[in-house]
């Protein structure tokens, strides 16, 4: 066992060497190396202070007194250096300039494809309203596509001219979505109120308005009491949202479908001259953007529902109208040509 | 169909002031009949005036010029003129010099080889009200009482131009008539009926007519017109014509179409001597397959039983309700005319007339099932027409023969409660009565039931809504507020495919793939080009084009054509499409399949498309929550796949679709350079293993350990799935591969995988010594059961 003086002597020795330890130290990582060294379990210091208790009393008092004022020392140096070097750390990241218009390109998102994203934008305010979304075959009977829609075999619609057919008269990929109305009724007991999305086709060459497919919302509601008012406001709140407009009013032109009885064309305010008139509403103020009206007491009939006791209200429309409409789109082609630089003009997901 | 609004006023007042014409037209096309447009007939003719031509001299300097003095507000007017059919007493438009004529040309002072000349005398071109610019416009002697008015107060017109469409169900509305009707209802001003025509016939002559199918031909009415003079029609009569289309051709002739314009009932006129005089017979029959007969616009047509005919006792001598013959045509040196009016089949005469592919002004009307009283109305009007603008005289009895009797219209009641239950508003009975009898109803009232008769040419009305829908528009749909409906709350039926397609184009979209949406047709030679066969795939028996044909069984070859479109402008992309596929049954119905087609298509090959494309589908399982991963099986189950390049994807046992590098051989054939990795993904089938919950897994609050394994096998007997699977140890929380090497100092077929293992439970922090055995451990198992793998 050392005598007093000498271990004080050595601790002193010890506390030189780490005080050039800490000076000569540039680095935080080898900081905390010099750190464990003198203050880990197995380091000098720690292991003196072990033996304190094999000293008299006051040689206790005074190499404990000593050590601890050494120990302090030397965790003080440390605290120091350790502020310079994460200044220095800090003033390194910071002296960095960058351009902070440059950027990367690194997170690529997809879209999802605009029709899609007006259709989830129908879907959802008519579920917001309480409707059921609806799906059934794109490829229909004449009796789903026509007749229970009271179109009978002699309809102008169910021409070779107007209607793709896989059999004649027979097997057809439908022409509307209305075929869902009657596949609906048939299925469920009233109330319904349902929304159908989905693809249709028509025998009609492209142009810039016209496309040999094409997508249809369907809107059916039948309950005891549904009204030309109702659907009225339906309709009013769902284009307001759909067009983020609270200004947007719309209006029902007389019409005529076989299916329904009123019958309506639906106009909107047009979003672009607020009505005022200008090029896209060809200065009427309004734009024609579905049809609508209440179901037919024969189509009723047709699918066993008591037309004295139920009524209810039918719209149809296509959401390539409503973007041509909100984003100005030129053409109706562009929605089926899938070129990227189109797609990626829509971006959403 | 053009309307004349100058017309329409012959039987309702309109308003003649053109804000107020306009206001009302607007109010019409919502409530009535859409209009196309709107056309300003006659536009520009402030400076031309009716005039009469008192002199005419010879030009002394020219020989072809004359010198004309003009009568307008009472004062005569000298011009120099060079036209051909001029005549003293002619009553012809006039443009005084300085004036303007509609195209914008202003006639200036001249003076013609000495003589000054202070205007111009006008054909009906240079009006723009015509097509006739042999001569000045000899507007006869009709016109004299308006000499020295404007000619635009005469000829001027605003011209409504309606959608067909929405009155297909409307016959009464093929008509000046009965679109008056409408505007009277808007208005409420006045409604001006014909006057009862009466004939008074009474000639010893009948005319033989048979008719041989009383269902097609239901009324035939018919008479002879003799010693009738073939001329050109009067102006005013021209001008109408004009107006709404419809060319002039002679006085008969645009006598029949003025009737038809005006109430709606076609007519046809035959020269009489043509069809064999007044002892021949009119036939109405069937026409005989392959009869051939020449139309009026000299084209020969062949007919079948779909089509009936009139004829004489030995030929054809027009398509019924279509067209007449060219062979009994009333030409210039016609003398007398047999005249028809008949009530035929709409739906007979609709086949008929696309059978024989002509449509015509009658046939579009007899299409929408006419009157019988038409029929009646429109010959005695024509017959007191044609007398007056041809000096005919009648040469028989009228022939009136009703075959089958029409069926009437059904009284209709209406309970006034059901206009608000209908239409949401409430309608004052008054106001109701109002529009009903103004639509020419007739209505009896017994308090709140309506007993309605509507009118003989409303066949549209059939039961009470019918009549809503009549009092709705009328009373305008506009009236009707907009207010949150109140419903009570109904069961919400969930659509799990629907959603799934949603969350699916979310998924791949936020992995950078664009949604493409292309057509569900397709041809076989698209489907030969992408390695495809026709297969059973179903036909369309009426394609638009060559182009698409057969509805499609598969996305992959839509996609290719959409990677070769982009790849011209992109060097990278994702692209992706959700679309139904259709399959052939023993049903009725076709089998449609809901697929998932996604594409990776990069033009530099050191990029590894397939792996990616891999990721997106795995993404599907963690985002998709299905309860199994998916498997891959290395084969090559679709038809654009590299054998070596694709696998099947499983779902436990179930085929859930594949992925593939594409062949280069299609990509060659599509111009496609560069990699292409596509799958398709049956997405009904992913329905099943959709997991509904997502229970909460315990996060350990130990530290974890994570080790790398370097394990080495050779892929001709191992794959990295099945090396994975070979590395358990009960405490790893998860693994998976970080790096991949083949090459040297590898064999050949060697791969090297690093995999990353992460130790963990939920009782402490495992010691490394601990780790090591662990590790070990993995090892000797895996080295001991399965050859040829080893570790670095």
């Amino acid at each position: 066992m050392l005598d007093r003086k000498k271990l004080i002597n050595q601790i002193s020795t010890e506390r030189d060497q780490a005080i050039i330890d800490i000076d000569d130290c540039k680095d935080l990582e080898v900081l905390k190396k010099i750190h464990s060294k003198y203050f880990g379990k197995d380091s000098y210091l720690s292991k003196t202070i072990s033996q304190i208790k094999n000293y008299d009393k006051k040689d206790k008092i005074e190499i404990g007194q000593f050590s601890n004022k050494v120990k302090g020392e030397i965790q003080n140096k440390i605290k120091e250096k350790e502020l310079i070097l994460k200044n220095r750390v800090f003033l390194h990241e910071i002296e960095r300039d960058i351009d902070v218009t440059l950027s990367t390109n690194n997170i690529n998102i997809g879209s999802i494809h605009p029709i899609s994203q007006m259709m989830d934008n129908i879907t959802d305010n008519f579920k917001s309203f309480g409707f059921s979304i609806a799906s059934g075959p794109e490829i229909e009977t004449d009796w789903f596509c026509f007749q229970a829609l009271n179109m009978d075999i002699h309809h102008p619609a169910r021409d070779m001219q107007d209607t793709f057919y896989i059999e004649e008269n027979h097997i057809l990929p439908r022409t509307h979505t209305s075929s869902m109305q009657i596949r609906t009724m048939l299925k469920q007991k009233p109330p319904i109120r349902i929304l159908a999305p989905g693809k249709v086709y028509r025998n009609e060459n492209a142009d810039s308005r016209h496309s040999f497919m094409f997508y249809q919302y369907e809107g059916l509601v039948i309950d005891k009491s549904t009204n030309v008012s109702d659907l009225k406001s339906f309709l009013t709140i769902a284009l307001r949202n759909i067009f983020e407009n609270d200004k947007i009013e719309i209006r029902f032109r007389h019409s005529y479908f076989p299916y329904t009885e009123p019958s309506f064309e639906v106009d909107a305010t047009c979003i672009l001259c607020q009505g005022k008139g200008c090029n896209v509403c060809s200065n009427k103020g309004w734009i024609e953007l579905l049809g609508g009206g209440m179901v037919h007491p024969q189509v009723l009939r047709n699918v066993n529902i008591d037309p004295e006791i139920y009524q209810g209200f039918a719209f149809g429309g296509g959401p390539e109208r409503l973007l041509i409409v909100k984003n100005m789109i030129q053409d109706t082609r562009y929605f089926f040509e899938n070129d990227l630089r189109f797609l990626n003009q829509f971006k959403q997901i | 169909m053009k309307i004349s609004t100058s017309w329409i006023k012959e039987y309702t007042d309109l308003p003649n002031n053109k804000k107020d014409l306009y206001n009302l037209l607007d109010k019409f096309a919502q409530q009535c009949i859409d209009i196309d447009q709107i056309i300003e007939y006659g536009e520009g003719l402030d400076d031309v005036f009716v005039s009469k031509i008192k002199k005419i001299i010879n030009h002394p300097n020219a020989e072809k010029l004359k010198i004309v003095e003009a009568e307008i507000d009472n004062k005569n007017l000298q011009i120099v003129t060079g036209a051909p059919n001029i005549y003293v007493g002619m009553i012809c438009p006039l443009i005084k010099s300085g004036g303007k004529l509609p195209n914008g040309m202003v006639i200036e002072k001249k003076n013609l080889r000495g003589i000054d000349s202070n205007g111009m005398l006008c054909s009906e071109k240079e009006l723009g009200i015509g097509n006739d610019h042999t001569g000045i416009m000899d507007l006869g002697e009709y016109y004299s009482k308006h000499i020295g008015e404007k000619i635009s107060k005469i000829f001027s017109d605003t011209i409504i131009e309606i959608d067909n469409k929405i009155i297909s169900n409307r016959p009464d509305l093929f008509s000046h008539r009965g679109i008056a009707r409408e505007f009277f209802a808007l208005t409420k001003t006045k409604i001006y009926f014909d006057k009862e025509n009466k004939l008074d016939i009474n000639i010893d002559k009948d005319f033989k007519v048979s008719i041989l199918d009383k269902d097609f031909c239901t009324r035939y009415l018919g008479i002879i017109i003799k010693n009738v003079e073939i001329k050109e029609s009067p102006v005013w009569l021209k001008q109408k014509l004009n107006r709404v289309g419809v060319n002039s051709i002679n006085n008969i002739v645009d006598a029949t179409n003025y009737i038809m314009l005006d109430i709606g009932q076609p007519l046809h006129a035959f020269d009489l001597d043509k069809i064999g005089g007044d002892k021949s017979e009119i036939i109405v029959r069937k026409a005989k397959s392959n009869e051939i007969i020449e139309t009026l616009d000299s084209k020969r047509r062949i007919l079948t039983e779909e089509n009936y005919v009139i004829a004489n006792n030995n030929r054809a001598i027009g398509i019924a309700g279509i067209m007449g013959g060219k062979d009994s045509e009333v030409d210039d040196n016609t003398k007398n005319i047999f005249l028809e009016s008949a009530t035929f089949d709409s739906i007979k005469i609709r086949k008929s007339s696309k059978s024989v592919k002509i449509k015509t002004d009658a046939s579009i009307r007899y299409e929408k099932n006419l009157s019988q009283k038409f029929a009646y109305e429109g010959i005695l009007k024509a017959i007191s027409l044609i007398k007056d603008v041809s000096c005919g005289e009648e040469g028989s009895n009228l022939i009136d023969i009703i075959s089958k009797k029409e069926k009437l219209n059904n009284e209709i009641s209406l309970d006034i409660k059901k206009v608000k239950q209908i239409l949401g508003i409430d309608i004052d009975k008054k106001e109701i009565l109002e529009i009903l009898e103004n639509l020419n109803m007739e209505v009896s009232v017994k308090s709140d039931i309506l007993n309605i008769l509507p009118p003989q040419e409303r066949k549209d009305i059939k039961e009470d809504v019918d009549i809503i829908e009549e009092i709705g528009r009328i009373y305008g749909y506009n009236n009707i507020p907009v207010r949150l409906p109140v419903y009570e709350s109904s069961e919400i039926i969930p659509n799990p495919l629907y959603e799934i397609e949603k969350k699916l184009r979310t998924i791949i979209a936020a992995s950078g793939g664009y949604e493409i949406k292309t057509y569900s047709f397709i041809n076989e030679s698209l489907l030969k080009q992408s390695n495809y066969e026709l297969g059973d795939s179903i036909k369309i028996i009426n394609p638009i084009s060559d182009e698409f044909t057969h509805l499609r069984q598969t996305l992959v070859p839509s996609m290719l054509k959409t990677v070769n479109l982009n790849a011209k402008n992109y060097d990278y992309f994702r692209l992706f499409e959700i679309a139904n596929t259709y399959f052939k049954t023993k049903e009725e119905l076709p089998d449609e399949k809901l697929n998932l087609c996604i594409s990776i298509y990069s033009k530099n090959k050191e990029i590894g498309t397939f792996f990616e494309l891999k990721n997106i589908i795995d993404n599907i399982k963690e985002y998709l929550n299905l309860s199994e991963d998916f498997n891959y099986i290395k084969e090559s189950n679709s038809e654009e796949a590299i054998k070596t390049q694709s696998a099947s994807i499983y779902l436990s046992d179930t085929l859930i679709g594949n992925i593939t590098n594409v062949h280069p051989q299609i990509k060659d054939n599509f111009n496609i350079i560069g990699n292409l990795s596509i799958c398709n993904l049956n997405v009904d089938l992913l329905l099943k293993y959709i997991n509904k919950n997502r229970l909460y897994k315990a996060i350990s609050q130990y530290q974890e350990i994570t080790e790398d394994l370097n394990v080495v096998y050779n892929k001709k007997f191992y794959n990295s799935s099945q090396i994975l699977s070979l590395i358990n140890d009960d405490n790893i929380r998860e693994k998976y591969i970080i790096d991949i090497y083949e090459g040297k100092p590898l064999k050949e077929n060697e791969i090297s995988l690093t995999v990353r293992l992460k130790f963990q439970n939920f009782e402490r922090t495992f010691r490394s010594e601990e780790i090591k055995g662990k590790m070990a451990n993995i090892k000797d198992t895996i080295s001991k059961n399965n050859k040829g793998i080893y570790f670095r």
